[in-house]
C-alpha cells in the first residue's frame, strides 16, 4: 500500500508523512471526515510505514513486516471495526483491543490499532476505552477514525491528535462514481451534492431501494402530477410505504444484530440499547425523509434552471432531459418559483417540525397537480 | 514433498493446534495450518497471533518444502480417514492433496509468506523445568489472575526466574497467590515474564508428558519446547504490581489445619451463603474451629472441626471459593492458617514453597 491511494487529502497525508519522519508519533490520533474519504486506507498506509524495517515515510512494500501488513496478518496491527448491518462496536470488541494492547510487541517495535467508525461504540464500550486511551504502554499507536466526532464522549476525542479530511470535490467524486457505480453521469452532481462530498455515503445512492425511490418520484413528476385526489393519496400512500418497508428492513436487521447483546444485558444496560437503537432509527427515518424531498426539489430546480437558461448542462437529473425539456416549456417561471418554495417548506416542516408526512406530501402533491387541472 | 502419516499418531499431533486455529479473527491465513517439511522432521504450525503452537507431524518425509491448508478441513480429513494410513502430497501447482486408501482430498493452500511465522528466539535465555513442576505451578496460581482488568498486567501469571528458582505469581487485587520450583537456568540469570491467561490455559492442556520442558526467555517473547510440542507466546506489557510488600512479615497467630476436612466443611456451609456476596466465617478456639454463615432471607449454616490449636481465640470472615480454589489446587495434608487480626489478610502457606494471600470480608 502506498500514500497514492489515498485521493484528495494533501493535507491529512503530508501531515502524517512528516511525523513520520520527524520521528514524532503520538500515542492517539483521531482521523475526522467524511465516510469514504480515505481516513481508514490512510491508518493502515500510516501503521505500515510506522512497522516497516526501512523506516521511511513511505512503506517499502517488500519487507517482511510490509509483506504481512498487505495481507493483513501482521501481529502488531489489528483493525476492530462495527459488526453487523447495525453498525456497532461492542464492549466485548473493546475487551479484545485491550487484551492485544496490552500485550508486548511481536517485535519489540510498535503496535497499531484502528478503530474504525469509533462513534459505533455504545457508552459502555467507549467508557471502557477510555482507560486505553489513558494509559496506553510504550509503543502503541491507536487510530480513531470518524465521520460524526460529536457522537463520542469529549473524554476520548480530547485525547486524541486530530487529522482532518476533507469531503471530496466534484471533479474526484464524479472520477470515483464513474469507477465504482451505474449511475448516469447526469445525476453526479445531484449525488455529490446529497452526499455531501463523502463518497461512503454516495455509494447508497446506487443502491436498489434508492434508485427505485427515484424512479418512483421522477416518473410521477414526468408524466405530469396528476390532479385527481384518488392519484394523490395513491401515491402519497406508495411513498409512505417506501419508508415504512426501508424502515423495517432497518429495525429487523438492527434487533437481529443485536439480539445477543441484549440478551446477555442487565436491564438498565437493556433500556440504554433501546434508547440508542430508537435514536438510530430516528435519524435514519429523517434520512429517507430527506432523500425523497431531495428529489422532488431536484425536479423543480431542474425545470426551473431549464426555463430560465435553456441550457442542458444545468440539469442534474440529465436521464430525464426529455421530459424537463417539455415540462419547462408549460410552466410559468413564478409557478415554478412557487413550487420549489413550497418544495422546501414541505421538507423543512417534516425534517424540523415533525409534521405528518401524509398531510405535507398530500398537500405538496395537490398544489404540484394544479396545473395540470 | 510428501509425508506419509499414520491416522492416529497425526492426530495426536494435531489436538493441540485446535485451540489457535481461526479462532480470533477472520482472517482467511489464521484459518490455515503452515506445514514445514526439511532434514527429514515435518513440523506444523498454527497462530492466532498472540499464541504460536508448533507440534513435530509424525511422518516419513521425501523432499522439502512449506505449504499452509486449511486447518479445520483439514483436522476433520485426517479425523475421517477410512485407512490408518495417509499420504499428504503437494502438487505443481501448489494444490495439496491428502490420501488413503480410496479417498482423495485436493485443498488450494495459501502462500505461506502470508503465515505469520513465530517468533525468533535465538537470543532467548533457554531454563530447563519438569513438565510436572511447571504444570503445578500453573495450577496452584493461575486462579487467582484477574480476567478482564483493565489493569492489564493482571490478566495473566508473572513467571519470575532468579537463582535457580521459578516464581510464578497471580493476583487479581482481592487475592494473591505465589508457588515457587526450582529450575535448571545460568547462574546470574533474572528475568520477569507475565503470560498470558490464555497461553497458561494451553500449556495445562498440552504439557502432560513426564519429561522436562525449556523455557526460552527472550524480551518480547517466550517459549515452551519439548521434543514433541513448541508453544511461543507473546508477553504481557508492563509492570507487575511489586507482590512482596503484600505479604505480611510476621503473623500473631498460627493455626494448623487439615487441609480436606477444612476444605470439605467450609464448601458445605457455604451452600447457605449469599450468592452475590459469599462469605463464611470462622471462629477459633483452643482445639476447634468453628465455621458459620448467615443469610438473611435463606438462612444459617455451622459446622465445627477439632484442629491443633493451642493459641487465642481469633475471628475471621472470607469468600469460601477462594478458600477452595487455593485448597483443592494443593496436595499436603495439613496448611498453615496465618492471622493478625480479623480485618487483615490471612496467608495460607505450605512447606514453604507456596502462600496464598485472601483478602477478609468485613464481619457483620
Ligand atoms: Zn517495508
Amino acid at each position: 500500500m502506498s500514500w497514492s491511494r489515498i485521493r484528495g487529502q494533501d493535507t491529512a497525508t503530508a501531515f502524517l508523512r512528516r511525523s513520520i519522519a520527524a520521528g514524532q508519533v503520538s500515542h492517539a490520533y483521531i482521523f475526522l471526515g467524511p465516510d469514504g474519504a480515505g481516513k481508514s486506507t490512510a491508518g493502515r498506509i500510516f501503521a505500515q510505514a510506522l512497522l516497516c524495517r526501512e523506516g521511511g515515510e513511505d512503506p517499502c512494500g517488500d519487507c517482511r513486516d510490509c509483506r504481512l501488513m498487505e495481507a493483513g496478518s501482521h501481529p502488531d496491527f489489528a483493525v476492530f471495526a462495527p459488526r453487523g448491518k447495525a453498525r456497532l462496536i461492542k464492549i466485548e470488541q473493546i475487551m479484545e483491543l485491550q487484551r492485544a494492547v496490552g500485550l508486548k510487541s511481536h517485535r519489540g517495535g510498535r503496535k497499531i490499532f484502528i478503530v474504525d467508525e469509533a462513534d459505533s461504540m455504545n457508552l459502555e464500550a467507549s467508557n471502557r476505552f477510555l482507560k486505553t486511551l489513558e494509559e496506553p504502554p510504550e509503543g502503541t499507536v491507536l487510530i480513531l477514525t470518524t465521520s460524526r466526532p460529536e457522537r463520542l464522549p469529549s473524554t476520548v476525542t480530547s485525547r486524541c491528535l486530530a487529522v482532518r479530511f476533507y469531503p471530496w470535490s466534484f471533479d474526484l467524486m464524479s472520477g470515483f462514481l464513474a469507477e465504482r457505480t451505474g449511475l448516469p453521469e447526469s445525476s453526479y452532481p445531484l449525488v455529490h451534492r446529497l452526499a455531501g462530498g463523502s463518497p461512503g455515503r454516495a455509494l447508497v445512492f446506487d443502491e436498489d431501494w434508492a434508485r427505485d425511490w427515484r424512479a418512483e418520484i421522477l416518473d410521477y413528476f414526468s408524466a405530469g402530477p396528476p390532479s385527481a385526489a384518488r392519484e394523490i393519496v395513491s401515491a402519497t400512500e406508495r411513498w409512505s410505504g417506501m419508508i415504512k418497508r426501508r424502515m423495517d428492513d432497518l429495525s429487523r436487521q438492527r434487533k437481529k444484530d443485536r439480539r445477543e447483546e441484549f440478551a446477555q444485558a442487565d436491564p438498565a444496560v437493556r433500556d440504554e440499547i433501546e434508547k440508542e437503537d430508537q435514536a438510530w432509527l430516528d435519524s435514519e427515518r429523517r434520512a429517507c425523509l430527506a432523500l425523497i424531498f431531495e428529489y422532488i426539489l431536484s425536479w423543480y430546480r431542474d425545470l426551473l434552471l431549464y426555463r430560465i437558461t435553456e441550457r442542458e448542462e444545468v440539469v442534474a437529473n440529465r436521464d430525464r432531459l426529455d421530459s424537463i425539456r417539455k415540462a419547462a416549456r408549460v410552466s410559468g417561471l413564478r409557478r415554478l418559483r412557487e413550487m420549489l418554495d413550497h418544495a422546501q417548506t414541505a421538507g423543512r416542516d417534516l425534517l424540523n417540525r415533525n409534521a405528518s408526512l401524509p398531510i405535507v406530501l398530500t398537500s405538496l402533491l395537490v398544489r404540484a397537480g394544479g396545473e395540470n387541472k | 514433498m510428501k509425508l506419509t502419516f499414520q491416522k492416529d499418531s497425526a492426530l495426536q499431533c494435531l489436538t493441540p493446534l485446535q485451540g489457535v486455529i481461526g479462532s480470533k479473527t477472520m482472517l482467511p491465513i489464521l484459518s490455515h495450518l503452515a506445514f514445514e517439511v526439511a532434514g527429514g522432521e515435518a513440523w506444523v504450525i498454527g497462530s492466532d497471533l498472540e499464541m504460536w503452537i508448533k507440534c513435530r507431524f509424525p511422518a516419513k518425509t521425501e523432499g522439502e518444502g512449506a505449504i499452509t491448508i486449511p486447518g479445520r478441513r483439514f483436522i476433520s480429513i485426517v479425523r475421517e480417514l477410512p485407512g490408518q494410513e495417509g499420504t499428504i502430497e503437494v502438487k505443481e501447482d501448489g494444490a495439496t492433496v491428502v490420501k488413503s486408501m480410496r479417498s482423495y482430498f485436493k485443498m488450494l493452500g495459501l502462500a505461506k509468506d502470508e503465515f505469520p511465522g513465530q517468533p525468533d528466539l535465538a537470543q532467548a535465555t533457554e531454563t530447563t523445568i519438569s513438565q510436572k513442576n511447571l504444570v503445578e505451578l500453573i495450577r496452584q496460581t493461575a486462579y487467582a489472575a484477574a480476567q478482564d482488568e483493565s489493569r492489564y498486567t493482571l490478566n495473566g501469571i508473572l513467571i519470575s526466574f532468579s537463582g535457580g528458582i521459578l516464581t510464578a505469581v497471580a493476583t487479581d487485587g482481592r487475592r494473591l497467590s505465589m508457588a515457587q520450583t526450582d529450575c535448571e537456568m545460568p547462574p546470574d540469570f533474572k528475568s520477569d515474564v507475565i503470560l498470558p491467561l490464555k497461553t497458561v490455559a494451553e500449556l495445562d492442556r498440552v504439557l502432560k508428558g513426564e519429561g522436562e520442558v525449556k523455557i526460552k526467555v527472550g524480551t518480547h517473547q517466550v517459549a515452551f519446547v519439548t521434543p514433541s510440542v513448541q508453544i511461543f507466546s507473546r508477553q504481557i506489557d508492563g509492570r507487575f504490581p511489586s507482590y512482596q510488600q503484600v505479604i505480611p512479615e510476621s503473623s500473631r497467630i498460627r493455626i494448623p489445619v487439615p487441609r480436606e476436612e477444612f476444605m470439605a466443611s467450609v464448601k458445605r456451609v457455604a451452600l447457605l451463603a449469599s450468592e452475590n456476596s459469599p462469605s463464611v466465617k470462622l471462629s477459633f478456639a483452643a482445639g476447634r474451629v468453628e465455621i458459620t454463615t448467615a443469610t438473611p432471607d435463606v438462612g444459617e449454616a455451622r459446622e465445627d472441626l477439632n484442629i491443633e490449636y493451642r493459641g487465642e481465640d481469633a475471628e475471621i470472615a472470607f469468600n469460601p471459593h477462594f478458600i477452595n480454589d487455593v485448597l483443592k489446587n494443593l496436595e499436603e495434608e495439613e496448611f498453615t492458617l496465618e492471622l493478625n487480626d480479623s480485618d487483615s489478610p490471612g496467608v495460607i502457606r505450605t512447606n514453604g514453597k507456596f502462600l496464598a494471600i485472601i483478602m477478609p470480608i468485613k464481619l457483620a
